[in-house]
C-alpha cells in the first residue's frame, strides 16, 4: 500500500512542479535597467565640458567622467544634445538618466532635482569683445547683456539687475549663437561660466574675459529626485577621485593638475536640501 | 483538471493585470495629453495686448487664463494621483512642474494686475506691450513653456506602454490558451503514463510469478523463488507464493520419504516373516538332529565296543567275516567316526546359530518397543554379513558396558547392517589397503548410548557428506543401490530421538556415529 501511496505523491508533485515550471514564463519580463545603454543628456557645445571635435566626435571634460563611468557601470552610453534649460524637464521625465553640463548645484535645483557630489569649482565671468571699451561689470551699466537661459549666469544676472543697472538681458541657448551675436556686436556682455569662456577665448580670436564673477559654484552631475542611480554614480566618482582619475582629465582639458582643496581632488558629501 | 483551472486562473489572473495598466496609461495618457493641450499656446503678450483698453474683453480673458492654470493644477493633482505606485515616476516631473506653473500664474498674474483697462490711455499701450513681451521671454515663462512641452516625452512614454499592456493583454490571452492546451495534454500524458505505470507495476511481478509457477511445474524445480520486490498486494502475492512453494517442497520430500520409508519397512516385513519362517523351518528338523546325534554318537560308542569285545573272544573270525573286516577297514571306522560326528556337531551347531541370528535380526515377534541388549544386535547383523566378509579383514570390537536398551530391535538392526554394509563395500571398493579394518566401539554414559561403525577405506568427500543422509542419494552405479540406506538410518535413529553424524576424511576412512539418549522419550513410529 505504501508503494501506491507513494505513487500518487509523485503524482500530485509532478502536477505541482509543472503548474509551477509554467508560472515564472508568465511573469512579465522587464528587461532589467542596469544593461539598457545610459541615457545621458549634455548641451553639446559648452565647452570644454562637451563638444564636437574636427572628426564630429563627442568630447570633453564631462564626456571622458561619464565615459569612464559608463565603463565601470559596465553600461553603453547613449548621448542626447539638449539645451541647457531643457535638460531640467527632461531628467524629470526620465527622457534621460543622467544630465551632464557644467550643472551648478543650487538650493532651489535641489528642491526639485538631485545632485552627486561636486567635482569642479568655479566662477561666473564677463565675456567682451576683443576690441571693446569694457573692462569690468562696471561699464556695463546700461549695456546689454547676455546669459545662457536658464543658468546661474541668468539667475546672478536677474539678481544683480539693481546692483549694474543693465539696459536688458538677453537669454541664449547655447554658447555658440551667444558667442556669435557678440561678435556682430548684437550685445555688450556675456556673464556665463569662467571655465568655458576662458577655453573658448583661448582657443578662439574675437573675444575676451575681463572679469571674473565670485560665485563659488560647484558643477554636478543632475539625476531625477529619488534615483538610486545617483548613489551608484556618486559612489564611482568618490574612488575616480581617489585613483586620482579626475585630476588626470583635468590636466588634460585644462592643461594643468587641479589645486589642492577643489572639489576635483577632495571627495565631498552629496549635497543635501539644508531642512531650515 | 486542475492544470485547466490553474490555466484560467494564471490566464485571468495576467488579463486582469493586463487590464488594469491598461486602463492606467490610458487614464495617463488622456490627462497628459489634455495638460499638454491646456498649458499650450499660452501667450499673454498675444492674449492680452490687443484687449488692454476691452474692459470686458481684458477680463474674460483674464478669467480664461486663471481658468486655464486652475485646469492646469487640476491635471497635475490628478496625474499625481493617477501616478502612485508606478515605476518610472511622473511624480518629480510634475512637482517642478506644478512650482513652475505656480511661479508663471504668479508673474502672469502680477503684470495683469498692474494693467487697469479701464484707465489705460493709448500712450501707456507700448509701455505695457514692452512689459508682456519680457514676460514671454523671462525664465519663468521659458520654463513654464519647456515643461510644457517635455510632456510629449511623457505622453510617448504613455503610448509606449499602452501598447505594451495592449501586448500583454494579448500575451495573456494567449498565455492562458496555451496553459489550457498544456494542461490538457499534459494531464492526457501524464494519465497515459500513470495508466501505463499502473498496468507494469501490477501486470509485471504477476507475470513473474507466473512465469515462476510455470518453471516450478515444469522442471520440478522447488528452489525456484519469485522476487518479493514490494511490499503491496503482488508482494503479498508472491510472499504466499514462495510459502506454497515451500510448503510443496516440505511435503513433497515428506511424502518420498513416507513412500520410500514404506516400501521399506513392507520389504523388511515380508523378508523378516521369510526368514522367520524359514528359520522356524530349519530350526525343527536342525534340533531333530541335533538331539539325535548324542544318541548316535552313544549307540555307535556301545556298537564299536561291541565289536571289539567280539574280537577279543573271537580272535579267529572266519574267513568270510575277515575278509569284510578287511574292506570295512574297522581301524579307520573307529578312528574316523567319532570325528564325522564331532564335525556333524559343529555343522549343525552353526546352523542352529545362524537360525538364531535370522530370528534375532528379524525379531518379527518384537514389534512392540522392549528393551534389548545392542550387542546382541551388532553380533547377529555381522553374523549374518560373514560370507561377504574380505579376506583378511579385522573386526576390531571395543565394547563398552551397555546397559538394555529401550528400542525397536529390528530396526536398529537395519541401521546396523546398512551401517555395516557401507563399511564393507568402502573397503571392496580400495582393494589396495594392506590390512583392512572395521572398528565397532560401543560406549555408555548416563545420559546417552554411543556406537562408532568406522573403517579405514577411502573416506568420503566434504561435498558428498553434506547430502549423505538424503534420499535417493548414492554414490554407486545404477541399478546397484537405491541412495536410501543412509535416508533410513536417519529416519530411524531420528525416531529414536538419536543423532546419526559422519566423520570421515578423504584417504583415510569413514566413522558414523550414533547417538541414542538413555531415558528416552517415547519413541514414536510413524
Amino acid at each position: 500500500m505504501s508503494k501506491l501511496t507513494s505513487r500518487r505523491t509523485v503524482l500530485h508533485l509532478l502536477t505541482g512542479l509543472s503548474v509551477s515550471l509554467l508560472l515564472p514564463a508568465c511573469q512579465n519580463s522587464t528587461i532589467p535597467e542596469d544593461s539598457s545603454p545610459l541615457q545621458v543628456g549634455t548641451n553639446v557645445g559648452n565647452v570644454p565640458w562637451q563638444l564636437e571635435n574636427e572628426s564630429g566626435e563627442l568630447v570633453g571634460f564631462e564626456i571622458d567622467l561619464v565615459n569612464i563611468i559608463a565603463q565601470r557601470l559596465d553600461r553603453e552610453v547613449e548621448y542626447q544634445d539638449i539645451t541647457f534649460i531643457n535638460l531640467f524637464p527632461a531628467v524629470l521625465s526620465h527622457r534621460i538618466d543622467l544630465a551632464v553640463s557644467s550643472i551648478t548645484i543650487t538650493k532651489s535645483r535641489l528642491e526639485t532635482v538631485d545632485f552627486t557630489q561636486p567635482y569642479y569649482d568655479s566662477d561666473q565671468s564677463l565675456m567682451v569683445q576683443s576690441d571693446s571699451e569694457i573692462t569690468g561689470l562696471t561699464d556695463m551699466q546700461g549695456k546689454v547683456v547676455a546669459v545662457e537661459s536658464g543658468s546661474t549666469a541668468d539667475e546672478w544676472v536677474q539678481g544683480h539687475q539693481g546692483q549694474y543697472n543693465f539696459k536688458e538681458v538677453r537669454r541664449y541657448e547655447g554658447l555658440q549663437p551667444a558667442i556669435e551675436d557678440l561678435r556682430a556686436g548684437v550685445y555688450d556682455g556675456y556673464v556665463g561660466d569662467i571655465p568655458a569662456f576662458l577655453y573658448y577665448a583661448e582657443n578662439n580670436p574675437g573675444v575676451k574675459v575681463v572679469e571674473r564673477i565670485p560665485t563659488e559654484e560647484q558643477y554636478s552631475m543632475m539625476f531625477a529626485k529619488g534615483d538610486p542611480l545617483r548613489d551608484r554614480i556618486n559612489d564611482i566618482i568618490t574612488t575616480l577621485k581617489q585613483e586620482g582619475i579626475l585630476a588626470e582629465i583635468h590636466e588634460k582639458w585644462f592643461g594643468s593638475p587641479p589645486e589642492e582643496g577643489t572639489s576635483t581632488v577632495e571627495v565631498l558629501p552629496i549635497p543635501q536640501l539644508e531642512e531650515n | 483538471m486542475i492544470g485547466t483551472f490553474s490555466g484560467l486562473a494564471l490566464g485571468n489572473h495576467y488579463q486582469e493585470d493586463a487590464k488594469t495598466k491598461l486602463e492606467q496609461a490610458r487614464t495617463q495618457g488622456e490627462l497628459l495629453t489634455q495638460l499638454q493641450l491646456t498649458a499650450r499656446n499660452f501667450s499673454p503678450e498675444r492674449t492680452f495686448t490687443p484687449v488692454l483698453r476691452n474692459t470686458s474683453r481684458f477680463y474674460f480673458r483674464r478669467e480664461e487664463f486663471l481658468k486655464h492654470i486652475t485646469e492646469i493644477k487640476r491635471l497635475i493633482t490628478q496625474l499625481e494621483a493617477s501616478d502612485q505606485g508606478q515605476e518610472n515616476s511622473l511624480y518629480p516631473f510634475l512637482n517642478a512642474y506644478e512650482w513652475v506653473v505656480n511661479r508663471y500664474a504668479e508673474d502672469v498674474t502680477q503684470v495683469l494686475d498692474s494693467v487697469n483697462p479701464v484707465t489705460v490711455k493709448p500712450s501707456d499701450i507700448p509701455e505695457l506691450k514692452e512689459k508682456f513681451n519680457q514676460l514671454s521671454t523671462s525664465p519663468t515663462s521659458i520654463r513654464f513653456h519647456r515643461y510644457s512641452n517635455e510632456m510629449s516625452s511623457f505622453i510617448v512614454q504613455t503610448n509606449q506602454e499602452i501598447q505594451q499592456a495592449e501586448k500583454a493583454w494579448e500575451q495573456a490571452e494567449t498565455l492562458r490558451t496555451w496553459v489550457i492546451i498544456g494542461s490538457t495534454l499534459l494531464g492526457a500524458a501524464m494519465a497515459s503514463i500513470l495508466a501505463i505505470m499502473t498496468s507494469r507495476a501490477i501486470a509485471h511481478p504477476v507475470r513473474k510469478v507466473t512465469q515462476v509457477a510455470e518453471s516450478v511445474t515444469e522442471t520440478g524445480d522447488f528452489s525456484l523463488r519469485v522476487p518479493v520486490i514490494s511490499e503491496d498486494e503482488i508482494g503479498s502475492l508472491a510472499t504466499s507464493f514462495n510459502q506454497l512453494i515451500e510448503w510443496t517442497q516440505d511435503y513433497t520430500q515428506k511424502l518420498q520419504k513416507t513412500q520410500v520409508q514404506l516400501i521399506q519397512s513392507e520389504k523388511m516385513s515380508s523378508l523378516g516373516q521369510m526368514v522367520a519362517g524359514l528359520a522356524h523351518e530349519i530350526n525343527n528338523p536342525i534340533n531333530f538332529i541335533y538331539g539325535n546325534l548324542r544318541h548316535i554318537d552313544h549307540y555307535l560308542d556301545d556298537l564299536l565296543a561291541l565289536i571289539i569285545l567280539y574280537q577279543d573272544y573271537y580272535p579267529v573270525p572266519p574267513a568270510e567275516i575277515a575278509q569284510q573286516l578287511d574292506v570295512c577297514d574297522l581301524e579307520f571306522i573307529q578312528q574316523d567316526l567319532p570325528k564325522l560326528l564331532e564335525s556333524l556337531r559343529v555343522g549343525t551347531d552353526r546352523i542352529r546359530q545362524l537360525v538364531l541370528s535370522l530370528r534375532s535380526f528379524a525379531r518379527l515377534d518384537e514389534a512392540e518397543k522392549k528393551p534389548c541388549n545392542l550387542h546382541e544386535g551388532i553380533e547377529s547383523t555381522l553374523l549374518l554379513l560373514q560370507s561377504q566378509f574380505p579376506e583378511g579383514l579385522d573386526i576390531e570390537k571395543q565394547y563398552g558396558n551397555l546397559p538394555e536398551y529401550e528400542c525397536y530391535p529390528a530396526q536398529l538392526n537395519q541401521v546396523f547392517l546398512n551401517l555395516l554394509n557401507n563399511a564393507l563395500e568402502a573397503l571392496m571398493e580400495t582393494p589396495s589397503i594392506p590390512r583392512k579394518q572395521i572398528t565397532i566401539t560401543t560406549q555408555a554414559t548416563e545420559q546417552e548410548i554411543k556406537i562408532t561403525i568406522g573403517d579405514n577405506g577411502n573416506g568420503i568427500s566434504p561435498d558428498i557428506q553434506r547430502k549423505l543422509f538424503d534420499p535417493f542419494f548414492t554414490t554407486k552405479p545404477v541399478g546397484k543401490g537405491t541412495g536410501l540406506g543412509l535416508a533410513i538410518c536417519y529416519q530411524i535413529i531420528e525416531q529414536h530421538h538419536g543423532k546419526i553424524t559422519v566423520n570421515s576424511r578423504l584417504g583415510e576412512g569413514s566413522e558414523f556415529m550414533i547417538t541414542l539418549p538413555l531415558s528416552p522419550r517415547s519413541i514414536s513410529l510413524s
